[in-house]
C-alpha cells in the first residue's frame, strides 16, 4: 500500500495511521463483492455523524437503498424523535407527541409538518399522525463500521453506540490487535457486535466473530442516522 | 435538604418539583428570568408552597466579569446601576451602595426566606478580591439590621477549588467569617474545569467539608451550598442545611464561565441519575449495558420514573425527557441526602456518606466484573477521590 499522508501514526507501531487504513478499507467495501460475513453493501458512506457518534462507514445492504429517492428533513432531531413516536396504524395527536417528546407544541408543529411533506407521516383530517407505510424507514439495513489501530475500550464503547441506529456493527482492526477484544468478549456478545481484521497492506479482510443482526436499539437515533445519510447523499 | 438551582428554561419544573415533593425550595437565578417573569415566579411560589425555601441570588460577582454574559441580569436595576465593576469600584462608600441596591430589591420581593447579600469572587484567601468579599460581606450585615421585618440574611462566599486548596489562608478567612452576626452563609465554588467533573480535587473538597463543619456545626451557622450536586451529600455530612442542583450541566457544577461568553454546544447526551452508583450514567449505552447484564435493579434509584427504562433503557430514552431526567436527578441525589439527613450525631453522618460510597464503589466493581464499559465520567474513579477527602476531613476535624 502507498503511504501518502503524514499523519501520526498511534504511537508509531503501525506502518499505517487509521486514515490510511480507513481509505484502503473503503475500496473494499466499495468493490461491489460479497464480504465474508456481511454480504453485498450498495451504499457506503464515510464519517457520517448520527448524533450517537461518527461510524467510520455506515453502508446500506443491497436492497434497501429504495429511501435515499426522498428528500431529507431539516429538523433532524426533533423530526426523528416524533418519527420515533409513530405508528402506521395507531393516530397520534400533537398532544400525544408533545407529551412524550418533551418538545414545545410549535417544535412538533413545524417537525410534523414537514414529516407529512416529505412523506414519512401521514396527517387525518382529525389532526392526527400516522407513519407512512408506503415509506418504511425502519426496514433499512444499516451496517456500522468502527476501524481502530489500539484503544479496545473505545471502539467497543462506540460500537455500543452505533448499535442506537444500525442493526449490525462490526469492529475492524489491525490482525495482530485482535487478542485486545479478548476481555471485551462479553459485553460485545451482549450486544451482537462483531469483530473482524483487516491488514491494509493485502487488503485481506477476515471476519473474526460475525456480528448478531438485530434491531436498532432507538428507533429515534435509527431515523436520526437515516435522515443524516439522506442528507449526505443529496449533498 | 435539597434545592432547586434555578437557571434557563426553568419552565414548570420548580412548581412540579415542589408538588411532588422532590425539592424543598428553590435558589432563583435573575441571569436566566426576565425580571417581572421572576418577581411572579417569587410570588406563586410563596403562595403556594409556603413552607418552601424560596432565594434569589442576586449573581452580582458576574459584574466584575470584564465581558460578562449576563443574560437577563441588566434588567435589575441592582446589577444595571453598577456593573461593569473594576478592582477600583470597590471603596466602602460604593460597596454601601451596592449592598443597599441589592437587599432592597430583594426585600421588596414578598415570600423571600432568606436574602442573600452580594459578593465578588475570590481565588485566593488572602488577596484583595477576598478583603472586598469581607466588606461586602459586613456592610450587608449592617445594611440588613436597618432594614424593617427583613427575612433572615445569608452572607453569600464566592471562592474557587484552587483557593480552597489553601488550608491555611482558609482557616484565617473561616477566623473573619465566624465572628460575623449573621444567619448563616450561601457558598459557591467556582470549579476548576468549566465542563462536568463529579470530582473536585481531593484536598479542596476536604478543605470545603471542613469549611461547612467549621461554620454550621461549631458556630451554628445555617449553611447553604449552591451548584453542589451529587458532592451535596457529602457536605450535608459535614454540616451543610441545604444543598442544591438544577438541571444543565452548568447549573450542577459553579464556573465563571457561566458568566463568560460562548459559543453554542451540542444537545447534552441523556443520562440516568443513579443513587446506588452516585453517578449519572449515559442512558445509552451505560444503562442499557447494565440492563443487557441482568443488573439493572441494582442501579436505579427507586423513583415512579424508573418505569420508563425498567424494560430496556435504549428503547424508553425517547419517552426519558429532559424535564424527566431533571425530576430523576432530583430525587436521586436528595435520597442520598436524606440517608445522611436521617443520623443525628456528626460521626454517623459520615459514617453513612462512607457507606454511601462504599456501596457505589462494590457495585462499580460488579459492574464491570461483567463487562460493563462506562467512559471516563461516569465510571468510578470520583469515588475514591470523595472517599479520601471524606477521611481526612476526619481526620482533621476530630469527628
Amino acid at each position: 500500500m502507498k503511504v501518502t499522508s503524514s499523519k501520526a501514526t498511534t504511537g508509531r507501531r503501525f506502518p499505517y495511521s487509521e486514515e490510511e487504513m480507513a481509505d484502503a478499507f473503503e475500496q473494499v467495501l466499495k468493490t461491489g463483492r460479497t464480504l465474508p460475513g456481511i454480504g453485498r453493501l450498495s451504499r457506503v458512506f464515510r464519517e457520517v455523524d448520527c448524533h450517537r457518534g461518527r461510524p467510520d462507514f455506515i453502508a446500506l445492504a443491497r436492497g434497501t437503498t429504495h429511501f435515499l429517492t426522498g428528500k431529507s428533513v431539516t429538523l433532524k432531531f426533533a423530526g426523528s424523535l416524533v418519527m420515533s413516536f409513530l405508528h402506521e396504524r395507531a393516530p397520534r395527536s400533537l398532544a400525544y407527541l408533545c407529551e412524550q417528546t418533551g418538545l414545545s407544541k410549535r417544535t412538533i408543529e413545524t417537525a410534523t409538518a414537514e414529516l407529512v411533506n416529505r412523506g414519512f407521516a401521514l396527517q387525518t383530517e382529525s389532526g392526527t399522525y400516522f407513519l407512512n407505510a408506503a415509506k418504511p424507514l425502519r426496514q433499512v439495513q444499516v451496517w456500522a463500521f468502527e476501524l481502530k489501530l489500539d484503544k479496545p475500550k473505545r471502539a467497543v464503547f462506540q460500537a455500543q453506540q452505533y448499535r442506537s441506529f444500525a442493526q449490525s456493527v462490526l469492529i475492524v482492526v489491525p490482525p495482530g490487535q485482535l487478542a485486545l477484544y479478548d476481555k471485551f468478549k462479553l459485553a460485545m456478545r451482549r450486544w451482537g457486535i462483531g469483530l473482524a481484521s483487516f491488514d491494509p497492506s493485502t487488503k485481506e479482510f477476515i471476519i473474526q466473530r460475525p456480528p448478531r443482526i438485530g434491531s436498532p436499539h432507538s428507533r429515534h437515533h435509527q431515523a436520526y442516522a437515516l435522515f443524516q445519510l439522506l442528507a449526505d447523499d443529496a449533498a | 435538604m435539597l434545592l432547586a438551582q434555578s437557571g434557563y428554561g426553568r419552565g414548570q419544573k420548580i412548581h412540579t418539583a415542589l408538588d411532588e415533593n422532590l425539592v424543598g425550595g428553590v435558589i432563583l437565578s435573575p441571569k436566566d428570568e426576565r425580571r417581572e417573569r421572576l418577581e411572579e415566579c417569587v410570588a406563586d411560589l410563596h403562595n403556594q408552597h409556603a413552607n418552601a425555601w424560596i432565594m434569589v441570588d442576586p449573581q452580582f460577582y458576574a459584574a466584575t466579569v470584564s465581558v460578562p454574559r449576563d443574560g437577563r441580569l441588566p434588567e435589575y436595576d441592582y446589577y444595571a446601576d453598577h456593573a461593569p465593576l473594576s478592582r477600583t469600584q470597590f471603596s466602602p462608600r460604593q460597596i454601601a451602595g451596592y449592598v443597599r441596591a441589592c437587599l432592597d430589591y430583594q426585600n421588596n420581593l414578598p415570600g423571600l426566606s432568606y436574602l442573600l447579600s452580594p459578593t465578588v469572587l475570590f481565588d485566593d484567601f488572602r488577596d484583595s478580591w477576598s478583603q472586598i468579599a469581607l466588606n461586602m460581606a459586613e456592610a450587608s450585615i449592617d445594611h440588613h439590621q436597618d432594614l424593617n421585618a427583613a427575612p433572615p440574611l445569608l452572607v453569600t462566599v464566592v471562592t474557587s477549588e484552587l483557593a480552597l486548596r489553601n488550608a491555611t489562608g482558609l482557616g484565617e478567612f473561616l477566623d473573619a467569617l465566624s465572628g460575623l452576626e449573621v444567619d448563616g452563609f450561601y457558598l459557591l465554588v467556582s470549579r476548576s474545569s468549566s465542563s462536568y467533573q463529579a470530582a473536585m480535587d481531593t484536598r479542596a473538597m476536604e478543605n470545603l467539608m471542613y469549611f461547612v463543619h467549621v461554620l454550621a456545626q461549631l458556630n451554628d451557622y445555617r449553611v447553604v451550598v449552591g451548584y453542589s450536586d451529587w458532592l451535596g451529600f457529602l457536605l450535608h455530612a459535614a454540616g451543610a442545611s441545604a444543598t442544591a442542583t438544577g438541571w444543565h450541566q452548568s447549573l450542577r457544577q459553579f464556573s465563571m464561565a457561566r458568566f463568560e461568553p460562548a459559543g453554542g454546544g451540542r444537545r447534552p447526551r441523556k443520562r440516568y441519575s443513579s443513587t446506588p452508583l452516585l453517578s449519572n450514567a449515559l442512558i445509552a449505552p451505560e444503562l442499557e449495558d447494565i440492563h443487557r447484564a441482568g443488573l439493572l435493579n441494582n442501579v436505579l434509584s427507586g423513583s415512579a420514573y424508573d418505569a420508563i427504562l425498567r424494560t430496556g433503557p435504549a428503547a424508553g430514552e425517547a419517552r426519558w425527557t429532559d424535564e424527566i431526567g431533571c425530576f430523576a436527578h432530583w430525587v436521586a441525589v436528595s435520597s442520598a441526602i436524606e440517608q445522611i439527613e436521617a443520623q443525628r450525631r456528626p460521626a454517623a453522618k459520615l459514617n453513612t456518606a462512607l457507606g454511601l460510597i462504599d456501596g457505589a464503589v462494590a457495585l462499580y466493581d460488579r459492574l464491570l466484573h461483567r463487562g460493563v464499559n462506562f467512559e471516563p465520567q461516569t465510571g468510578p474513579d470520583h469515588l475514591t477521590s470523595w472517599r479520601d477527602s471524606v477521611m481526612a476531613f476526619r481526620h482533621a476535624a476530630g469527628v
